[in-house]
């Protein structure tokens, strides 16, 4: 049996130490699998140019349901100016709630030039999601 | 009524099975829910009801329910007043207008998705009532 060339001991040893490190790296990178979320209700903040909040506004989902990592989620939230004026809002939140009443998930959208609502007159506004 | 993974409902006795093998022809209106597993051609009617199209289903009929959870296949258009799932092996031709919808990766959608003008679940609660509704800060105000 002929005896093992050092360098390449002390080589295959390195390699296999930094293989291990490699290994340890990405496997704590690697990403977590997203939980699902339980969502039974959700709600619509209406804000203005200072982020004052100026109308909310909660809807039922009709029983709770499970969004997971591998769909993804629609909501279209509608807002009707029953004041005599128009209102000006410059951004929102569709925030989604479980049965508790947690938010446990949240989509916001702003305007460059706020969006105005004529009096009697409806908007809806959409949030998407995926996990 | 408990709804759990896919939409199943936890109370069985609240709904009406169409099964495997049946095929009915006409309008149905139902009020709790209804399970559908064979062929259904017509229209689907519930006030808040809960339409469940299980894979092996195949249903050629407008669709106006309160909740509608599809995993097979579905032609026509689908209105829920509070949400609409397409999970993964549904197969759906139609537009659908709803509030809520929750699409599965694998789902395929042919059609238009909107609120409608129609639509809109139920709104629980707003922090501002009607008479009080003229305190949205206006423009100018």
């Amino acid at each position: 049996m002929g005896k093992q060339d050092p360098s390449r001991t002390i080589k295959s040893r390195v390699s296999a130490l930094m293989n291990s490190i490699k290994r340890g790296h990405s496997d704590s990178e690697a990403p977590q699998a997203s939980p699902s979320l339980k969502i039974a209700r959700y709600n619509l903040v209406l804000m203005d140019h200072e982020g004052q909040v100026v109308w909310t506004g909660e809807w039922d989902a009709g029983g709770e349901f499970e969004f997971g990592p591998r769909h993804s989620l629609r909501i279209f939230c509608e807002f009707t100016n029953h004041s005599k004026r128009e209102a000006e809002i410059a951004e929102y939140e569709i925030e989604l709630m479980s049965e508790d009443g947690l938010v446990v998930g949240r989509f916001g959208n702003s305007f460059g030039d706020a969006l105005v609502v004529d009096p009697g007159q409806s908007k809806v506004l959409t949030g998407q999601w995926q996990l | 009524m408990k709804f759990g993974k896919n939409g199943e409902i936890g109370n069985d006795n609240a709904i009406g099975l169409i099964g495997k093998g049946v095929e009915v022809s006409g309008d149905i209106a139902f009020s709790d829910g209804l399970r559908v597993e064979g062929r259904v051609s017509g229209s689907l009617v519930s006030d808040g009801g809960t339409l469940i199209v299980e894979q092996a289903a195949r249903i050629e009929a407008r669709v106006d329910v309160g909740i509608c959870v599809i995993s097979g296949t579905v032609e026509g258009n689908v209105t829920a007043k509070s949400r609409v799932e397409v999970h993964k092996t549904a197969r759906v031709r139609g537009d659908i207008t709803t509030p809520v919808l929750l699409v599965e990766e694998g789902a395929v959608l042919n059609g238009n998705v909107g609120m409608g003008s129609q639509s809109g679940s139920h709104l629980v609660d707003s922090t501002l009532t009607s008479d009080e509704e003229d305190q949205v800060r206006v423009k100018g105000a």
